[in-house]
């Protein structure tokens, strides 16, 4: 994971040992995080991750994770506190070779409604290719596009397709499953030709379940 | 074989025979169903699951078990495929998985419990042999699964009377395409992998673990391991010299031995095949194998049946070439491998070492290996670099460590081969955290000490696109080469080099040099590769090409799938080779396809021999030019290897070699009218450096659209890497980019002028 690792290693211990300490009043927050206004970057970053959150819906976007949201003052803290929204991560390593995961459950989906997804993607290669995310069925044999699922990055003021270079940023999926019941989808990330890691690394195969919806939701 | 536990093998001995086939047999013939014994519990069974999830999951299994070595024949699962609804394809998958299973994991109840495979359980003495574990998992677990066993603890720390029980290892697969944790279906297959100590009967407590804490649920269960012999290799090379040769064996399954998945160096666990010198041996249980040796794609691969049958074997091997260039002064090499990082492990090793990376190269008759120590490891591996050979190197093996910037420093504007370098890491730091982020200033550092500097993996951020360059419709050349779609510049191939080309900086004696000398090519997008070269040749830059397989990055198949090929007037030194690289006397190749001794004869006598002096044959008028070379092309299936002249990036002339391996000299004659850069291709195997041809003292100024592309990727590649560099070193960026756009304005300039 290289350089992007280690200083978040170096930031979490940072943050256990503030804690550890005894607390000064109006000096520290009980996290740890210094006081005073984040960096520019940081600020921008945690407007934006707010925002994601908010477009994920289901009210994950709650006071606490606002509170510490707001209270990040680097990029690592805001990744903490993203953490447990997180449903895929994705690591472009110096090569730019990707390797994809699934941290969190994608759930039940219903039928025909896009669900959006929290992408983390750490780039240590700093590139700004278009991330492309596919869907994939081994069901047959050798790996064909799933008809069953999609998944699209969004491409709106939000979030787009193309990476910013940034060592670390957040990004919206939308994935959709069109009939009911259970599937084995295989997710697949790469940005750009030759970039599918070695060892196919870059996919994750997930068991998803499509439910009907209710009062008209969706559809199959 | 050891007894442990407390149990009598004697109990187990009756059911030898008969457990051998159920189980033993079971992934050596499919055609076989399984016979259980009277009594023997069966395996729970799976009325119906959803068929795609279950097929889905299937189809990895195989790929999973083609990682260990092992194989499921596609006709077997086409049978599950053809099933008709869920019932059937459970049904199916269960008679075509069962019979290969170790146990069955029932967790259908409170508590999991472990109903075993009727034994004894075929083992290899020294070896591993994987067979799979059946879960039955109606309440849609998703936790972590594993086996253990008290076998299989580990011997360092164990009490004297321990050691001999401790006689079994075990490890689960659960590395992508599969997964460490159960994936909720109600039927699944997990893979696993036992090693037996020693040959002979013994048992084992194989114990299941789900989710977090201890064990709780085991069986006692019987195994039989086969003993194994070791198979010496006698490898010789032409005529009579004791070699190292490249070898692959496989069973009757084709299952790959010694097993990928437990290699450490100097087997890799990501190739199929070993490397072995003259003398040295593996162990193989008694059987039939198939070996097949090579010594790169130089030689002709043989095929050998070996039979291992209770005894000590050897195992001979001529290598047969069908070329050998370093005959001819043609010295190979690779000037982008790794001993870390990507496909290698960090740990128990960070990497591997030389004498590893060695192995691999005078395995594949690589003559040079450029080992270069990056990001992963950086701190580990830095100790190899000595500025001079290693001293592992076998002469005329020459195995030398230097640096790519990658994972640090320049690299997001497109990584750095930097060869020949005398101090690896710049002053202000000794590790890769304080290098320049602007790529010219790493080449600025690099070149002061003599080096031989590069991008890596070339195409990396030129096969996206951002737009065409107006006014070249209908302008593509053949195959798209060139082309005036403008790159994205977005990834970390040659990138900041349309930036850096035209930079001069200062060489070891203060004396401007080229900054860029080569770009790399062989081992990503070709037309990408080659489309960025023309362009800059087109421009009258002179840069040359090496070739690099990036290894185990873009591949871990071998090393050396990209060569250079350096020609050397004696014998082989790294200094001098390298030199063969930055003054272009090198072609780059698979090794497959040969463009040797490029040379053009002016009309009057004058000759010119790639790469060497300055490659120029200097005409005062235009004229017809003779163009040589000696190229041997090898198709295993016969057919005929196109080679074409190419003049400022446009083929001119094409001439079909047949593809028998037989070196045959190739003419042509062409009329220059004016200024060019003339080479000979067979794309995507080959292709030499350019000679330059000048008319009347004119520079090469082949193509305004040329220097108009390099202009628009000058532009494109500042949006794209502005920020990736410091803003102590923005000032300089601005500088070089600045320095580039007035460079190719006055290039267009002048290729316009009459």
């Amino acid at each position: 994971m290289g350089a992007f690792m280690h200083r978040r290693r170096l930031a979490i211990i940072v943050m256990v040992a503030a804690c550890g300490a005894p607390a000064i009043a109006g000096a520290q927050s009980p996290c740890g995080e210094p006081p005073g206004q984040p960096d520019e970057p940081v600020r921008h970053a945690a407007e934006r991750l707010l925002a994601l959150a908010d477009a994920l819906g289901g009210g994950v976007a709650d006071e606490a994770f606002r509170t510490r949201v707001g209270r990040a003052r680097s990029v690592d803290a805001l990744a903490a506190a993203a953490e447990h929204l997180v449903t895929l991560r994705i690591h472009v390593n110096p090569e730019s070779r990707v390797k994809l995961r699934v941290v969190h459950p994608v759930g039940d989906l219903v039928v025909g409604r896009p669900r959006p997804l929290l992408v983390a993607i750490v780039n240590e290669a700093g590139v700004t290719a278009p991330l492309s995310l596919s869907c994939r069925d081994r069901s047959l044999g050798a790996a064909r596009p799933a008809d069953f699922c999609r998944v699209t990055l969004r491409d709106d003021g939000l979030s787009a397709p193309r990476l910013g270079g940034a060592a670390l940023e957040w990004k919206l999926a939308d994935i959709t499953v069109a009939a009911p019941g259970r599937w084995e989808v295989g997710l697949e990330a790469d940005v750009g030709q030759g970039t599918q890691d070695l060892g196919f690394r870059s996919t994750a195969d997930v068991l998803l379940r499509g439910v009907r919806g209710t009062g008209g939701e969706g559809g199959d | 074989m050891a007894r442990a536990g407390g149990r009598s093998a004697a109990v187990w001995g009756g059911v030898t025979v008969v457990g051998l086939a159920v189980v033993g047999a079971a992934l050596v013939s499919w055609a076989e169903q399984p016979m259980r014994r009277a009594g023997v519990e069966p395996f729970p069974a799976v009325a119906t699951v959803e068929r795609q999830p279950l097929l889905a999951a299937t189809t990895r299994l195989a790929e999973a078990l083609g990682q260990c070595g092992a194989s499921v024949p596609d006709s077997v699962l086409e049978r599950a495929r053809a099933a008709g609804d869920d019932a059937a394809t459970a049904a199916a998958v269960q008679a075509v998985l069962d019979p290969l299973c170790l146990c069955a994991i029932d967790l259908s109840g409170a508590d999991p419990r472990v109903v075993p495979a009727d034994g004894p359980i075929d083992l290899v003495e020294q070896g591993w042999r994987t067979y799979l574990v059946k879960v039955v998992n109606p309440r849609g677990r998703t936790d972590r699964i594993a086996l253990s066993s008290p076998q299989a603890q580990p011997l360092p720390k164990a009490r004297r009377e321990e050691v001999a029980g401790r006689w079994l290892a075990i490890g689960m697969v659960d590395r992508q395409p599969l997964a460490a944790t159960l994936s909720g279906l109600d039927l699944e297959y997990r893979i696993v992998e036992l090693f037996a100590r020693e040959a002979g009967p013994a048992f084992a407590r194989i114990e299941c673990t789900v989710g977090d804490g201890p064990p709780t649920a085991g069986a006692d269960m019987a195994f039989r391991a086969r003993a194994s012999h070791p198979v010496t290799f006698r490898i010789t090379d032409e005529p009579d010299r004791p070699a190292a040769a490249k070898i692959e064996i496989t069973d009757a399954s084709g299952r790959v031995y010694p097993p990928q998945a437990k290699r450490l160096a100097p087997d890799l666990f990501f190739q199929r095949q070993i490397y072995r010198f003259d003398g040295e041996s593996v162990r193989l249980p008694d059987g039939r194998y198939r070996v097949t040796c090579s010594r790169g794609p130089e030689t002709v691969p043989e095929t050998i049946d070996l039979v291992v049958a209770g005894e000590p074997v050897e195992v001979r091997h001529t290598v047969v070439r069908w070329i050998d260039p370093s005959r001819s002064g043609w010295w190979s090499g690779d000037h982008h491998i790794h001993a870390a990082g990507c496909a290698h492990y960090e740990s128990p090793t960070e990497g591997v070492e030389p004498i590893d990376m060695l192995r691999q190269c005078m395995g594949e008759d690589l003559k040079v290996g450029c080992c270069l120590t990056w990001g992963p490891c950086f701190d580990y591996q830095k100790r190899f670099f000595t500025g001079r050979p290693d001293d592992v190197s076998r002469p005329p093996y020459l195995l030398r460590y230097d640096i790519e910037v990658s994972g640090f420093g320049s690299h997001v504007s497109g990584h750095l081969n930097l060869l020949r370098l005398t101090e690896q890491i710049p002053p202000g730091g000794d590790s890769k955290h304080h290098w320049p982020s602007l790529g010219l200033n790493t080449l600025r550092w690099a070149k002061r000490q003599g080096a031989v500097c590069g991008p890596a993996h070339s195409a990396n951020g030129l096969t996206n696109t951002v737009g065409r360059l107006s006014g070249t419709e209908g302008k593509d050349g053949p195959g798209r080469l060139p082309n005036y779609d403008i790159p994205a510049f977005d990834g970390i191939g040659a990138n900041e080099f349309i930036v850096d080309v035209p930079h001069e900086v200062p060489g070891p004696d203060g004396t401007p040099v080229p900054a860029v000398d080569f770009i790399s090519t062989m081992d990503t997008d070709p037309t990408a590769e080659l489309n960025i070269w023309y362009h800059v040749l087109n421009c009258g830059y002179r840069v040359r090409a090496s070739g690099e397989t990036d290894f185990p990055c873009i591949s871990g198949e071998r090393v050396g799938l990209g060569r250079v090929y350096v020609k050397l007037d004696g014998p082989l030194d790294f200094d001098t080779w390298v030199e063969g690289i930055r003054s272009g006397r090198s072609y780059v190749s698979d090794g497959t396809t040969h463009l040797a001794d490029f040379a053009a004869a002016a009309p009057g006598g004058g000759m010119v021999e790639c790469g060497v002096g300055t490659s120029e044959l200097a005409l005062g008028d235009p004229a017809e030019v003779t163009f040589k070379a000696t190229v041997a092309a090898r198709d295993p299936r016969g057919g005929a290897v196109p080679v074409e002249l190419v003049v400022n990036g446009r083929p001119v002339a094409r001439e079909e070699m047949p593809g028998d391996g037989r070196e045959r000299p190739v003419t042509f004659r062409q009329r220059v009218e004016r200024s060019a850069w003339v080479a000979l291709r067979s794309v995507p195997r080959a292709h030499t450096n350019p000679i330059f041809v000048t008319v009347g003292g004119r520079p090469i100024r082949a193509s305004a659209d040329s220097a108009r592309w390099c202009a628009a990727g000058v532009e494109q590649c500042w949006k794209t890497k502005e920020r990736s560099y410091r803003p102590e070193e923005l000032a300089a960026a601005r500088e070089a980019y600045d320095f580039a756009r007035r460079a190719y304005a006055r290039i267009e300039q002048e290729c316009a002028a009459p």
